[in-house]
């Protein structure tokens, strides 16, 4: 019976292997799925000034009190932008709630633009997140920014005669920094030894309030949740800063960074004379007290530092004065501590939001600071307003963003007007109508080693913007497993970008109702499939890339 | 437990087949020839009920049932894996024999095959790495690729040997096949394995060309 058994075995599968002569395990590769990580975060590094250049690639830093569980999509620990965008995730032990978030902060130094900062608080372990963050380029800073790149001699590392950098003001802002430098002044690096140099530069950077009234925002924005108070201990909540201006000022002399001085040195900032003190309800007054935080550069957190004066300048100007011993990014202001879940120094506004396909359900995030932030708009459901909570005594305009959502065509981040002060406004933003001519998309989207069998789907949130169209009016696609949906414009040519772990893969296609293989790229390929019954456009692709 | 079944079967049969048999002899002259085929071969085991109409045509009704597995015996991508494949084939068959000459006949039919399908089977048995992320064999999973075929296959094929025994008994041989269509392939992941259904349409459209489903087979012929 077992040689009749081990007999037949043979035959059949003699019989199978033979039948065609194609084994029928050809061409087989074995996916396994990585989305074993958590909370998918996109961050989007963009110009502060619309229009200008893009930070492009450069390593990130991340710090802070959970930095520890921040992960790349492939579960790496090196953290570099690409193409302007950075993907993240928390490690698969984090487990964020609303009630015990995941805090860190992402610290950005790269040539041309302002050192940045950007304190990141997830909530969720599976919704994800896109930051816009802004960064300030010296040659063309933002509206309300003014900037100043200088060197000046110096002798054998000391200031032999008084030194001052004076700040740019522009049509956009009108205030200026001045930070003075007494002769005799030593300059020491992050040791606190002497450095010796015959050459100071100073890369300077002044956010005032605009010539259009809008309040100063500090980097990484007026909400701080790494902080240390007045008496040196951390405040959990973290704060907000009422700012009326922030230097951020770096110094540079021979070969290594200056960190601080052997004597004090003076910092004035103009500031906006119509400004309100929130402790008196009153425009600031010359003799008043101000705040002073400053900002460590190595771990982004604020540090009170003490107070300064509100005094008048030479040119009788109102300007905030302190004194100061080292370098950082210098802020201010006054602050409150942060209450969950409500506003400091609030009032009634109303916020309405319109949109002309209702699809599908969406989040739009308000900001800044607004009570109910996130604000979501069911299916069917072509307008909503909404009640809420808003600053007194701050002068902004708000944004709406529409969260990434699976089938929606919403992308673009709509701005209102600058209001000189929020509290009863009644603000309306309406996204325009998607064009006519849509077609669904579905995305497929696999990693292939080159050097190893594997493949995964990617797990990462990619951008797909109209050929030409600015960065940050690119649509977010959040991959699970390579699996997303969407909808795209008939006949428009978008281009592709996947940037994980450093590294950027582009693709370029036209949304055609043809199926169509995908013009060849570096390290990604594939195809596109139109199907007419469903009018869907599948998007096939494969990248390959060296995997450790 | 099913091959002590088979057996015992066969042995009833056998036994029914001598008993009829010895008083079909005193009556042999006069009637239409019939035989019990007991078969064994690629299709498995199986029996026929044959029946000849006259000395050009017989018919044939029967059934057979196969299956078999082959552990660890696959090499299945980059996966140092545990694997089976296993397979199980079961017809109905109604066969018609055109009789040239005494002994080749040309057989010809239709089967229903309530069960004919495929199944390969793998866990990995090491850890899988890519990039920073280390997965254990335990979190990875399993997949397994299930193939089953279409239910009725027509028949063509050959026999060698008498149809019916002169005597009591004789053996005969088949040689032929069943045109198959593609089977349909479904892929079954579990936890982290569950993204391969691209990989199923792979294996149907490499079997795409599998039409053929050969037949040898020694039957074991006992006249009534």
């Amino acid at each position: 019976m077992k040689l009749f058994k081990k007999t037949a075995i043979a035959l059949t599968v003699m019989i199978i292997l033979l039948n065609g002569c194609k084994n029928p395990a050809r061409d087989i590769n074995v996916t396994v799925n990585t989305d074993i990580f958590k909370s998918p975060m996109l961050f989007q590094f963009v110009n502060a000034k619309k229009g200008g250049e893009e930070p492009k690639d450069f390593t990130v830093e991340i710090k802070g009190q959970n930095a520890d569980l921040v992960r790349t999509p492939s579960g790496g620990k090196v953290f570099k932008a690409s193409s302007s965008l950075l993907n993240l995730m928390l490690d698969r032990a984090a487990n964020p709630t609303p009630n015990n978030p995941v805090k860190f902060t992402l610290i950005i130094n790269t040539t041309g633009f302002a050192p940045t900062f950007q304190d990141v608080e997830i909530t969720s372990a599976t919704d994800p997140m896109l930051y816009k963050v802004a960064m300030i380029q010296y040659t063309n800073p933002a509206i309300g920014s003014g900037t100043i790149v200088a060197t000046k001699a110096i002798s054998n590392g000391t200031a032999n005669s008084e030194l001052a950098f004076t700040t740019a003001t522009n049509a956009d802002l009108s205030q200026k920094a001045e930070i003075t430098i007494a002769s005799g002044t030593g300059f020491l690096d992050a040791a606190g030894q002497p450095i010796v140099g015959s050459q100071l530069e100073a890369r300077i950077v002044y956010t005032g309030t605009a010539t259009n009234g809008k309040s100063p925002i500090a980097t990484g924005g007026n909400i701080a949740k790494n902080v240390i108070g007045a008496n040196g201990q951390p405040i959990a909540e973290g704060v907000y800063f009422f700012t009326a201006g922030v230097a951020t000022i770096d110094m540079f002399a021979g070969t290594k960074e200056v960190k601080s001085f052997t004597k004090p040195v003076n910092l004035d900032i103009e500031v906006n004379s119509n400004m309100v003190n929130p402790s008196t309800n009153q425009p600031i007054q010359e003799n008043e007290s101000i705040e002073v935080w400053s900002l460590n550069q190595e771990t982004g957190q604020w540090k009170n530092e003490s107070n300064g004066r509100i005094v008048k300048n030479t040119a009788g100007k109102l300007v905030a004065r302190t004194q100061i011993t080292h370098l950082s990014a210098f802020l201010f202001g006054n602050s409150t501590r942060i209450v969950p879940g409500a506003i400091p120094n609030s009032c009634n506004a109303q916020i309405t939001i319109n949109r002309a396909n209702a699809d599908v359900a969406q989040y739009f995030r308000i900001s800044p600071l607004v009570s109910n932030s996130d604000m979501s708009l069911a299916v069917g459901e072509k307008t909503k307003t909404f009640q809420v909570k808003v600053m007194r005594f701050t002068v902004q305009d708000l944004t709406a963003t529409p969260l990434p959502t699976e089938g929606s065509p919403l992308y673009q981040t709509l701005t209102s007007e600058v209001y000189l002060g929020l509290c009863d406004q009644k603000i309306t933003f309406t996204f325009p109508a998607p064009p006519t001519n849509q077609i669904n998309a579905t995305i497929d989207l696999m990693f292939k080693c080159n050097n190893k069998d594997l493949r995964t789907g990617v797990n990462a949130m990619i951008t797909i913007k109209p050929e030409g169209a600015p960065a940050d009016e690119a649509m977010v696609f959040t991959l699970v497993n390579g699996k997303a949906r969407g909808v795209l414009t008939n006949g428009v040519t978008y281009d592709v970008t996947v940037a994980i772990d450093g590294k950027s893969y582009t693709q370029k296609f036209t949304a055609t109702k043809n199926s169509v293989p995908m013009i060849p790229a570096p390290n990604f390929t594939g195809a596109i499939a139109y199907n007419d019954e469903t009018n869907t456009l599948k998007l096939i692709g494969l990248i390959n890339k060296d995997c450790n | 437990m099913k091959k002590t079944i088979n057996f015992i079967l066969l042995l009833m049969v056998l036994q029914a087949t001598t008993a009829f048999a010895q008083v079909a002899d005193s009556i042999k002259t006069k009637n239409r020839q019939m035989s019990i085929q007991v078969l064994a071969g690629s299709q498995g085991i199986g029996a026929n009920f044959r029946y000849v109409l006259n000395k050009n045509i017989a018919l044939r009704f029967g059934g057979s049932y196969a299956q078999a597995g082959i552990n660890d015996k696959l090499a299945v991508g980059a996966f140092n894996s545990k694997n089976r494949l296993s397979g199980k084939l079961g017809t109905i068959h109604a066969l018609a024999e055109l009789m040239p000459q005494k002994f080749i006949r040309v057989v010809a039919g239709a089967a229903y095959l309530p069960n004919a399908r495929m199944a390969v089977y793998f866990e990995p048995k090491d850890a899988y790495s890519f990039e920073g992320i280390t997965l254990t064999p335990q979190e990875i999973g399993s997949l397994e690729f299930q193939m089953n075929w279409a239910t009725v296959a027509p028949y063509l094929g050959v026999g060698i040997g008498r149809g019916i025994p002169k005597n009591r008994f004789n053996v005969n041989v088949d040689l032929g096949a069943y045109y198959i269509s593609t089977p349909k392939v479904t892929a079954i992941g579990t936890k982290l394995l569950t993204n391969n259904d691209s990989n199923a349409i792979i294996i149907q459209n490499n079997m795409k060309s599998y039409r053929f489903l050969p037949v040898a087979q020694l039957n074991f012929n006992f006249k009534f």
